[in-house]
């Protein structure tokens, strides 16, 4: 007790808090500044907190209902049946591959007059987009007279019939003067260009006729060269008799296999749907008594109440619908059997010789390749059938494995779902890598240049311009990249040499990695030049003075001495660049093609210019019509979950290179 | 010395070393004016001085009396600052304008070195330091930058404590070892001229006291120009000496003579601390 | 143009009538509520009804979960409801009544440049889950497929996987696009392209449709054409009031049976 008197005695005069008169609830507003921020640090790490433990919860469920889900596939004996389609799958391929070679073989034959039909079709569009404004003002013209303001009133009936003829009229002109200077090197592709100058003329008038005509029918002159085409392709097939008679008989080598999955098939997705309808029985009972309960009228009550009775809660017999599966391994064994020997027969009757299309014979090729491997699987599906086991339960770790290494996200699916993540990791990957490699030269290059070499005026116009990009929303980027990039991109690829030099051109599909990972480099831009920027600003003046006094240039300076100095900062800013770009949503889900497969990595750097769908497009694009607490939702959480744990990762990557970094200095 | 700089030589107009004729000047600044603002006002006023070769000249005054200045005009480090211009006069060093068009800035600093008041090695290797200067000149062969380093760091009397760690961080030195490491740095690439702004202000005593006995035994080979704050050093260190005040030259004498006996009174009243 | 020409309309017809005193909230099916519904809302208004009406198109799913929350008079959806999400409203006690809006036909459209004219539709099945990956298997010009289908929340999606599909699923090689008009855009684009669309989409530039079995896809052949299926309106309980009536109108009158075959459907009756 005396201890204390003497305690706040000895606070004497210099008592800091003793001064002030001014409190709230005892507390100085000195403390109250502190408090306030402090508060406020608080509550931000309460919201990570908060984010962190929402995510997990709506995720942890994911993978033991993901393995029931899989453990019924398996139950009801899907399991048993896909390993049959699969094997089908393998033969579909070598299939598919008979059917290319003898259509290759043919367009070869044809070629001449598909020639002239290709250009027929080229110069149609392009004359369409040469006279795109008349062409508009006419459709607008036939729009009003076929209108229903104009069924009412005649006198605007006949006013737009007058309008299109005049716009007609100038149409044609439009369109024979565009054509009349067009000339054959014009064309898109040289070997369109190698086309007769008769026929070239020939379809130049088709192309007039048929766009001014009324009822746009095609041109005497190409009606005769599809006949001739026509006429060629017959002759060529009855040359090919004998290859297609490979072809047929490959085909038909599956009948016996297809009969068997036409009827397993159904039987197995009517046990999984006895399956789920037992699982669902409780809440359909609970939604129905419920019902009943706040139901307005005592006739409907009544009849939900009777209708909640009915339904049947007994799980369906798995052994006795599943014999029929375990009965039918002998006959897979014959069937599988005779689609190999027929497959094999068909093959051996496609004889390359007759082909002359390289592309044909190419496929050929890989034809024989496939229908060797054919009969190891059919050894394994075998195998496969013969181990399976509807009671087997089904492993954690397949699930577990199955989800992040999974080549298949199937939702909505009238068969199964599976939710595997790579292709979506995948495309999210190859979308972030594509943009840092663009985004790095340009941002660190601009960093180095603003910071080290402008003048103060370049200074104070580049940086607000860079740091602006960021201000863009991504839908206006995303806008401009299916509108403007993409077609730019698709044209630019289209250029002979071009496509003969890169990888991946020209790029079929307008939306593809590359279309998104260059304006995700484009975004990423101001992140990685902002802290670059920052990272060389903090590099001591003293380190370049010294470097000049000794007689370095001013890019020695920078190369040498600045850049080394500031490298743990620029590392930092990439790294936050890289998280930035993964996270975005809007530009890839609008441009990145939304296709959900793992890339075809055999086209080597050609990757790039294929379509992918991503983390963030996957969630963005499935999240509105999910279900609350279904297994989807509970999957897209899961994917969300991941793309955070990326995202926390790289942060703290940035954040131990600056560290590491700061205790060498 | 590289080829490479020898052929540069003639850049600052010296074919041949001239005799070591102490009363031969060095630096030859005549008239000079300059200014930090596109020249509105004259930082520097008027200044005449001829700087003796393989001497140590110090230059003191009160802050902002323009000492700084003209040393950093001498190996022209104010032309990184934008808007400074010499508004007057020339500076030469050994008979070429420095200023001239024919004269590159870059060529200069590799013949007038330059130490500064806070010791600013690189973050590399203490090797890469003081070998910087040369590989930028192009030197590539690694024995001739093995024998230039370590000459230039037994120079600089830095050699015996740092043989065994020439490929660890230069930042893991003390003060004074990265001072002279700096001083190292410089005289890698064999310039005829050392300037030095205020090199031991960042220093403890006995620092300093090893830096200062540095700077006289390389007077044998580098004219030495100071920058100093302590006229107790100027006194301890240099040959000569030259006293500013806001931005003029008001006197420059044998450091002796200057200090015994000075002939302006704004010197005496410095000197004897006065004000200052 | 058409589209921006009736949205302008739409626009101000929508902004005259803002203070009316009834207002039909009518949400769902973009395949409804791009084109058929604003224009029948139009044309009834025009015919001297004083009504505002406020239309959202996001997808079918998204009738149910907008009837659920009560904040749509009217559903529309371009399949018939899921049993989960007539559960639901079987737990709220109440009733979800399903009326005929009209008939839609399924195009299969190619780009303009593409010459095959007919596919059957063991071929469209196979174009579509990704057994046939080349247009020489089926009698084009070689090249490799690109196929775009509506994403999940489509109504689209799923009749199609019914109807041309054998409810098989969707090719792992397929295109998620959000709606008629970007499937569209894309196949115009992409030579290789192919991918479906309601009937009304299909008079944009640059992309055909093709002849599904050898039956024209037009409104002459709804009899025969294979890909074809009902559009539903819902509603909770009979519809009262103002809904009832326009739902009548739109359900039997002449005028309304015009605009409904104008933007390329059928109508039901």
């Amino acid at each position: 007790m005396s201890k204390k008197a003497t305690n706040k005695k000895s606070r004497g005069s210099f008592d800091g808090r003793g001064s002030g008169n001014f409190r709230i609830l005892g507390l100085q507003l000195q403390d109250i500044i502190k408090a306030f921020f402090g508060g406020n640090a608080a509550i931000a790490v309460v919201v990570i907190a908060l984010i962190c433990f929402f995510l997990a919860r709506e995720a942890y469920q994911f993978f033991p209902d993901y393995r029931a889900e899989l453990e019924v596939y398996r139950k009801s004996g899907q399991e048993f049946v896909g390993f049959i389609d699969d094997e089908a799958s393998k033969h579909q391929e070598i299939k598919s591959l008979a059917f290319q070679a003898y259509g290759y073989e043919i367009y070869h034959r044809t070629k001449q007059h598909e020639q002239i039909l290709e250009v027929y079709n080229e110069l149609r569009n392009r004359s369409k987009t040469a006279a795109k404004g008349v062409l508009e003002l006419r459709q607008r013209a036939f729009d009003k007279g076929d209108s229903i303001a104009a069924e009412l009133d005649p006198k605007i009936k006949e006013a737009a019939e007058a309008e299109y003829k005049a716009h007609n009229t100038r149409a044609e002109k439009v369109i024979s003067e565009y054509l009349a200077e067009f000339t054959r090197d014009d064309l898109s592709t040289a070997s369109l260009s190698t086309i007769p100058k008769e026929d070239f003329e020939l379809v130049k008038k088709s192309v007039s006729e048929s766009m001014t005509s009324k009822n746009k029918e095609d041109a005497e002159f190409i009606l005769e060269t599809k006949m001739l085409r026509d006429a060629a392709s017959e002759a060529a097939a009855k040359a090919l008799e004998p290859f297609y008679a490979g072809v047929m008989e490959i085909s038909a080598a599956r009948n016996e296999l297809d009969k068997m999955i036409k009827e397993l098939r159904p039987h197995a997705l009517k046990t999984k749907q006895f399956a789920v309808a037992y699982e669902s029985a409780e809440a359909r009972k609970e939604a129905l008594a419920e019902g009943s309960e706040n139901a307005t009228s005592e006739e409907r009550r009544a009849r939900l109440e009777i209708e909640s009775k009915r339904v049947l809660t007994t799980p369906p017999n798995y052994e006795e619908r599943n014999q029929i599966l375990y009965d039918s391994i002998e006959a897979h064994s014959a069937a599988a059997d005779s689609m190999l020997t027929q497959t094999r027969s068909g093959v051996a009757k496609l004889d390359a010789s007759m082909l002359k299309s390289q592309d044909a014979i190419d496929r050929v090729a890989i034809i024989q390749k496939k229908s060797k491997k054919l009969s190891d699987e059919i050894n394994k599906t075998e195998n496969a059938l013969r181990v399976w086991n509807h009671k087997e339960p089904y492993s954690g770790w397949k699930t577990f494995f199955g989800f992040f290494f999974g080549q298949k996200w199937v939702t909505n699916s009238t068969w199964q779902d599976f939710y595997g993540l790579a292709p979506l990791f995948s495309g999210s990957l190859i979308i972030a890598v594509i943009a840092i490699v663009i985004s790095v030269p340009f941002s660190i290059g601009a960093a180095i240049y603003v910071n080290q070499i402008a003048t103060q005026f370049e200074k104070t116009a580049i940086k607000p311009i860079l740091e602006f990009i960021g201000a863009i929303p991504s839908i206006v980027l995303g806008l401009f990249g299916i509108l403007v990039l993409g077609d730019f991109l698709q044209k630019v690829s289209a250029i002979e040499w071009l496509a003969n030099l890169l990888p991946g051109f020209p790029i079929e599909s307008r939306l593809n990695m590359l279309n998104a990972g260059l304006l995700l480099a484009f975004m990423a831009v101001p992140t990685i030049f902002t802290l670059a920027e920052d990272a060389l600003n903090n590099v001591p003046r003293a380190h370049s003075e010294a470097s000049l006094a000794l007689g370095a240039t001013k890019m020695q300076t920078v190369l040498k001495v600045v850049f080394p100095a500031a490298i743990s900062g620029i590392l930092a800013a990439v790294l936050l660049g890289f998280g930035r770009v993964i996270g975005e949503t809007m530009v890839v889900l609008l441009v990145a093609g939304n296709r959900i497969s793992v890339p075809d990595f055999t086209a080597g750097l050609g990757v790039i210019t294929q379509p992918a769908h991503t983390m963030t497009g996957i969630i963005a694009q499935e999240m509105g019509e999910v279900g609350e607490g279904t297994l989807h939702w509970r999957a897209l959480f899961m994917v969300g979950l991941i793309l955070f744990l990326i995202s926390l990762s790289l942060n703290w990557a940035a954040q131990s290179v600056i560290r590491k970094f700061s205790r060498h200095h | 010395m590289t080829t490479e700089t020898e052929s540069l030589q003639p850049q600052i107009g010296t074919n041949e070393r001239p005799a070591l004729d102490q009363e031969k000047s060095m630096i030859e600044i005549d008239d000079l004016s300059f200014s930090y603002d596109h020249g509105k006002t004259d930082t520097l006023k008027n200044i005449t001085l001829k700087i003796p070769g393989n001497q140590v000249t110090a230059f003191i005054g009160p802050s902002g009396c323009g000492k700084s200045t003209l040393l950093r005009c001498l190996n022209r480090m104010n032309d990184l600052v934008e808007t400074s211009k010499i508004t007057n006069g020339s500076i030469s060093i050994l008979g070429e304008d420095i200023y001239g068009p024919r004269v590159d800035a870059i060529q200069l600093r590799k013949h007038v070195g330059m130490v500064f008041q806070k010791y600013n090695p690189f973050p590399k290797s203490i090797y890469d330091n003081v070998s910087y200067g040369l590989r930028i000149g192009g030197e590539k062969n690694k024995k001739r930058l093995d024998e230039a380093v370590e000459r230039s760091l037994r120079s600089a009397a830095l050699w015996d404590e740092v043989k065994d760690r020439l490929q660890s961080s230069a930042l893991g030195l003390s003060g004074g070892q990265q001072q002279r490491l700096c001083i190292a740095r410089t005289i890698a690439v064999q310039p005829k001229i050392i300037l030095m702004d205020e090199p031991c202000s960042a220093l403890d005593p006995i620092a300093t006291a090893k830096v200062e006995e540095l700077i006289t035994e390389l007077a044998d080979e580098f004219t030495i120009v100071i920058v100093t704050h302590s006229m107790s050093q100027a006194s301890r260190v240099s040959d000569n000496t030259a006293f500013y005040y806001l931005g003029e030259l008001i006197e420059f004498d044998r450091t002796q003579n200057l200090f015994s006996n000075p002939s302006k009174k704004q010197t005496e009243d410095y000197i004897t601390g006065r004000f200052g | 143009m058409k589209a921006l020409a009736i949205a302008l309309t739409l626009g101000t017809a929508l902004a005259v009538t803002a203070n009316a005193q009834n207002k039909i909230a009518i949400k769902g099916s973009d395949t409804l509520g791009a084109k058929m519904v604003p224009q029948l809302a139009e044309a009834y208004k025009a015919s001297g009804n004083d009504v505002a009406f406020d239309i959202a198109a996001e997808g079918s799913s998204q009738a149910f979960t907008a009837l659920e929350a009560g904040t749509a008079d009217i559903g529309m959806s371009s399949r018939s409801v899921k049993d989960e999400e007539k559960n639901k409203f079987t737990a709220a006690g109440k009733e979800l009544v399903e009326h005929v809006a009209g008939v839609d036909m399924i195009a299969v459209i190619i780009n303009e440049g593409n010459a095959v004219a007919d596919l059957s539709t063991k071929q469209i099945e196979g174009i579509f889950t990704g057994d046939i990956s080349d247009w020489s298997e089926v009698g084009g010009k070689p090249g490799k497929i690109a196929v775009y289908t509506r994403n999940t929340a489509s109504g689209t999606y799923k009749t199609f996987q019914e109807l041309a599909m054998n409810k098989r699923d969707y090719g792992s090689e397929t295109q998620k696009m959000a709606g008629n008009e970007q499937i569209a855009s894309e196949v115009a684009q992409n030579a290789n392209g192919i991918g479906y669309v309601g009937l009304a989409y299909t008079e944009k530039d640059g992309i055909k449709s093709v002849k599904v079995e050898g039956v024209e896809a037009s409104p002459s052949h709804k009899e025969e054409y294979a890909l074809s299926r009902k559009l539903y309106y819902y509603t909770i309980g009979e519809p009262t009031g103002e809904a009832k009536k326009f739902l009548d109108w739109a359900t039997s009158a002449p005028l309304a049976m015009k605009v409904i075959d104008k933007v390329g459907f059928i109508p039901a009756k």
